[in-house]
């Protein structure tokens, strides 16, 4: 179980985040959504221990700031929004970097290693480039192979900053069914999401607005909450659902 | 490239390195001489006494500006970055125009006189003010928290250091020449008690580096990524900067600024066996030494019967050559 009390983060004196709760299962996937600034990126970093918070962050009961970097790296894995690309790392290496906190700075690579990089690799269907240098591989690539790298540490929690961007639309597909597979799996999954309407993909959302939650729940009971926080978007009725679109004209 | 065919022809031009390094020079010797100078340490006091000492210095200098180059590139994740980027050069040069201000003595044969061992201060200070001058910028910095601003004050502090050496040049012109003779790159002075100080500074400084060559692999992925992943990054960063400016100041204060080696390696042994800091770091401490030996042969011939300082050759070939590598990175796509 990962979850947040009274969660607040302070940017010079200013709040960016305000008493912030939830909580995530195994197995469940929590989306993060709201508008630019409301405090998503935000949590997701001090959730992280990126950032000095007020509050409580437990990680199966235990104040996460307790807990050793390895430890919290075999349990929490991360996949920032635009990660930089290194240089002369071929796509293997970058995926095996993801045992680091299993494997610490001497450590030997071990079978169980070298079978969550195949894993790893096999899911995110990267194992085709692994001999590759990664800046020679398109965008949509490069995240999937920082998604293997962030599986590859078999993490209990997924936590991913916008997974989607930069990926065309049969990509996003592919991402979104990956995750919901891998939370079916029983792996814990907290996105932060642009496109509110892939929350759709997910259990939950959290709507947040100016670092408070200010609505939680599933996709369609989220939609009033929605209409509200951006008056410019309008609802498309579909057979799958209702659909957030930004309006456009009359 | 296999990083194995690497490993082999780095240690085959290092072999061919020390032989030519130690035949080569003002007196012609016979390979004979020259084998038997290396094997027995009574045979010929020109390779024992001078060559030798000298072929040693360089690769030793030449291997902590390699791996300081290749140290700094990674944790400024910047490809520009030289063992010299935190001040470490200025710094050298005003404890060096201190130390010659406190001593007074300006003869002719100044560096010769200092590194004869005739004054003890300038290369403490020099020493000294290398060190001196990256604390001030991490300082500055506020700490070694934020990278972007640990360049900016390596920089301030590089160019105020400067300031204040030329200032003291300029009270006098002998003074301008015996700054700038001892803080040019030049490895003619080196002898054995030079090789000792430097092989201290490099067991010292070297191990730390390598040991943390895998924090620098996942440093390429961003800071916030190799946080997640588990390390510690202000020891991490803290670490890797005292390490490899104890290197770099060893270097500076024996040898004076030897500019490109600790540039160029790094570079082109990424470019030839990719960038894992588990190969890269002793790879290129190994090519630095190899590239310094043969730059200081160049140094010894070009212009025979005298020499010219390494530091010059090293800058009038370097350019040309860090020209090539980007001509080619691009040719390549």
């Amino acid at each position: 179980m990962l979850e947040a009390r009274g969660l607040s983060v302070f940017y010079g004196g200013k709040a960016a985040l305000r008493g912030v709760e939830f909580s995530l299962r195994p197995g469940e996937w929590l989306a993060l959504l709201g508008p630019n600034g409301s405090g998503k990126t935000t949590l997701l970093s001090a959730l992280l221990g990126l950032l000095p918070y007020r509050g409580e962050v437990r990680l199966f009961g235990r104040e996460i700031r307790r807990l050793s970097g390895w430890a919290r790296g075999r349990e929490l894995a991360y996949l920032p929004q635009d990660a930089p690309v290194p240089e002369g790392l071929t796509v293997a290496e970058v995926v095996a970097l993801g045992r680091l906190p299993h494997q610490g700075l001497l450590g030997a690579e071990r079978p169980e290693d070298r079978e969550a990089v195949r894993w790893a690799m096999e899911v995110t269907e990267t194992r085709g480039f692994a001999g590759r240098l990664l800046s020679t591989l398109s965008g949509g690539e490069r995240q999937r192979v920082m998604l293997a790298r962030a599986l590859a540490a078999r993490p209990r929690f997924l936590l991913l900053d916008e997974p989607t961007n930069h990926l065309d639309l049969d990509h996003q597909a592919r991402l979104l069914r990956l995750l919901r597979r891998l939370a079916g799996e029983g792996m814990g999954i907290l996105t932060v999401l642009h496109d509110p309407n892939h929350a759709r993909a997910a259990d939950r959302a959290l709507l947040l607005e100016g670092g408070r939650v200010l609505a939680e729940g599933a996709f369609e009971a989220l939609v009033p909450a929605f209409l509200q926080l951006y008056p410019g978007v309008r609802v498309l009725e579909t057979a799958a659902g209702p659909v957030l679109l930004p309006g456009v004209g009359a | 490239m296999p990083r194995a065919w690497i490993w082999a022809g780095l240690f085959a031009l290092l072999a061919v390195a020390l032989l030519l390094g130690v035949a080569v020079g003002a007196v012609a010797l016979p390979w004979a001489q020259v084998v038997a100078g290396l094997v027995d340490p009574a045979a010929n006091p020109i390779v024992f006494k001078l060559r030798l000492p000298r072929v040693l210095g360089a690769m030793l200098v030449g291997a902590a500006l390699g791996a300081a180059g290749a140290a700094y590139q990674g944790l400024f994740r910047n490809p520009l970055a030289d063992p010299y980027l935190m001040g470490t050069a200025a710094g050298a040069a005003f404890g060096a125009a201190l130390g010659l201000d406190l001593v007074g003595a300006l003869s002719p044969a100044y560096a010769q006189w200092i590194r004869a061992g005739g004054s003890w201060l300038v290369p403490v200070f020099a020493f000294l003010g290398a060190v001196g001058a990256v604390f001030l910028a991490v300082v500055l910095a506020g700490g070694v928290g934020r990278t972007k601003d640990l360049i900016l004050a390596g920089v301030v502090v590089g160019s105020v250091l400067t300031g204040l050496t030329t200032y003291l040049m300029l009270k006098d012109a002998d003074r301008v020449r015996a700054v700038f003779a001892y803080t040019l790159g030049n490895l003619a002075f080196i002898g054995w008690p030079e090789v000792g100080r430097l092989a201290l500074y490099l067991v010292l400084g070297l191990p730390p580096l390598f040991f943390l060559a895998r924090g620098l692999n996942a440093l390429q992925l961003g800071e916030g990524v190799a946080h997640s992943l588990g390390l510690a990054l202000g020891p991490l960063k803290l670490v890797l900067i005292v390490a490899a400016t104890l290197i770099t100041a060893g270097a500076v204060a024996e040898a004076g600024i030897i500019g490109f080696v600790g540039l160029v390696v790094p570079h082109a042994l990424r470019r030839l066996g990719g960038g894992d800091y588990r190969f890269l770091l002793p790879a290129s401490a190994l090519g630095g030494a190899v590239l310094l030996v043969f730059a200081d042969l160049l140094a010894r011939v070009l212009v025979r019967p005298a020499e010219l300082p390494v530091g010059v050759v090293t800058t009038i070939l370097g350019g040309p050559f860090f020209l090539y590598l980007l001509w080619r990175m691009r040719a390549r796509g």
